[in-house]
């Protein structure tokens, strides 16, 4: 079939129409309200898979990591026992820390203004996720959300009317301050496919595998003291001025169904409470 | 003919919700092509590779499934223009380069 003029010119208005369209769907408005209208009519069919999806994930993750559960189960043995001598020692912290918040009157849940949310869906290319709450809700710009045991799972960066984008901190180029183990300062960065890395950790610091990381305030982007995960595989190399090192995170998006977003002041003490624990 | 148009828009839509909200949970880090060669992709693919000549619902299907990935996605109009495009791509090499043999 021979393409005419009139058929080339066909084409190019379509052409021209269709760029012109995703232009206007690209306005943040635009792409806002559109974005929000969708969600809206999608979600109750999307929160029902997004929940079977976690239901079957939880099932069949004991299946895939079958071949490392026997070194993992002697880790965690070892783990344990250390665990169960951290217990008592925390034990003899918290009556402590439930006098001393008596008498400050301090409650945590009044300075964390926390939302809860459900996840709806995950963006295709990127680490980022849908959430059943917006603006409508008071959801803002760069708060900061966690999970249920106050664990770092990103923080919100778009806002439609009643759904939000949430960016995960394991999304690449994000970065954030973080805290090592009793008090070493580094630099927590994505690396995109749920996976995160240590970095600009001075050469001269002591740090070993399965030392907790907490957020720190020096960035100004998320709150001190939450935790973010544990470190992994640690790279020492005397060319390199830092260290750096894989980081393991303690909140897994692919099994988790509900996220608080949270506001307010960061808890205070929360850090301190965190590297008490350490020392 | 319409209602074979109505279920292929329904399977996209179909599609589309599994790729956002069933898919995720089973990631695998490193995979990173499944981010890419998605279900939507594929059925487009299909689409264009199986329809016949004559018959232009692959880009529709292209537009449709596009949008419906853009949703889920910034900035709006990446994922329309990568299945038009390999829409357009398919249909090219069929049409200029596989000779489908023809016994009746």
């Amino acid at each position: 079939m021979k393409i005419t003029f009139l058929n080339w010119l066909k084409i190019a208005i379509a052409g021209a129409a269709g760029a012109g369209l995703i232009a206007v769907l690209n306005l943040p408005e635009v792409n806002s309200a559109v974005k929000n209208a969708s969600y809206l009519a999608l979600e109750p069919v999307q929160h029902g898979i997004w929940n079977a999806g976690a239901s079957i994930h939880g099932f069949l993750e004991p299946f895939a990591k079958i071949n490392s559960a026997a070194s993992e189960n002697e880790q965690l043995r070892t783990q344990v026992n250390g665990l169960l001598a951290e217990n008592a020692q925390i034990n003899d912290l918290k009556k402590e820390n439930d006098f001393l918040r008596q008498g400050l009157n301090l409650e945590l849940d009044k300075e964390f203004d926390l939302k809860l949310a459900n996840i709806v869906a995950k963006d295709i290319a990127r680490d980022t996720l849908v959430i059943n709450k917006g603006r409508r809700d008071m959801i803002d710009l760069g708060m900061p959300v966690i999970t249920a045991q106050k664990s770092l799972v990103g923080k919100v960066t778009d806002v439609y009317e009643d759904y939000s984008e949430v960016t995960l901190i394991t999304s690449k180029d994000f970065t954030f301050d973080v805290r090592i183990g009793n008090g070493i300062d580094g630099l927590a960065k994505g690396q995109g496919e749920y996976l995160a890395e240590l970095g600009l950790i001075p050469k001269d610091k002591e740090f070993k595998s399965g030392d907790p990381v907490y957020t720190s305030a020096m960035g100004g982007i998320f709150p001190a003291g939450l935790l973010v995960g544990s470190v992994d595989k640690i790279s020492r190399n005397d060319v390199e001025s830092f260290q750096s090192a894989t980081l393991v995170l303690s909140f897994d998006a692919r099994g988790s169904r509900q996220i608080f977003v949270a506001s307010g002041k960061a808890p205070l003490g929360l850090e301190s409470g965190a590297k008490k624990n350490n020392e | 003919m319409n209602k074979q148009r109505v279920f292929l828009a329904a399977m996209l839509v179909a599609l589309a919700l599994i790729q956002v909200s069933l898919a995720p949970h089973f990631l695998i880090g490193g995979m990173v092509w499944f981010k890419w060669l998605n279900f939507i992709d594929v059925a487009v693919v299909a689409i264009a590779l199986f329809e016949k000549k004559s018959n232009k619902f692959s880009w529709a299907a292209a537009v449709a499934g596009g949008v419906f990935l853009d949703l889920y996605s910034n900035p709006f109009g990446v994922w329309i223009v990568i299945l038009i495009g390999a829409v357009a791509l398919i249909k090219f090499i069929l049409k200029k380069y596989v000779w489908i043999p023809s016994y009746w």
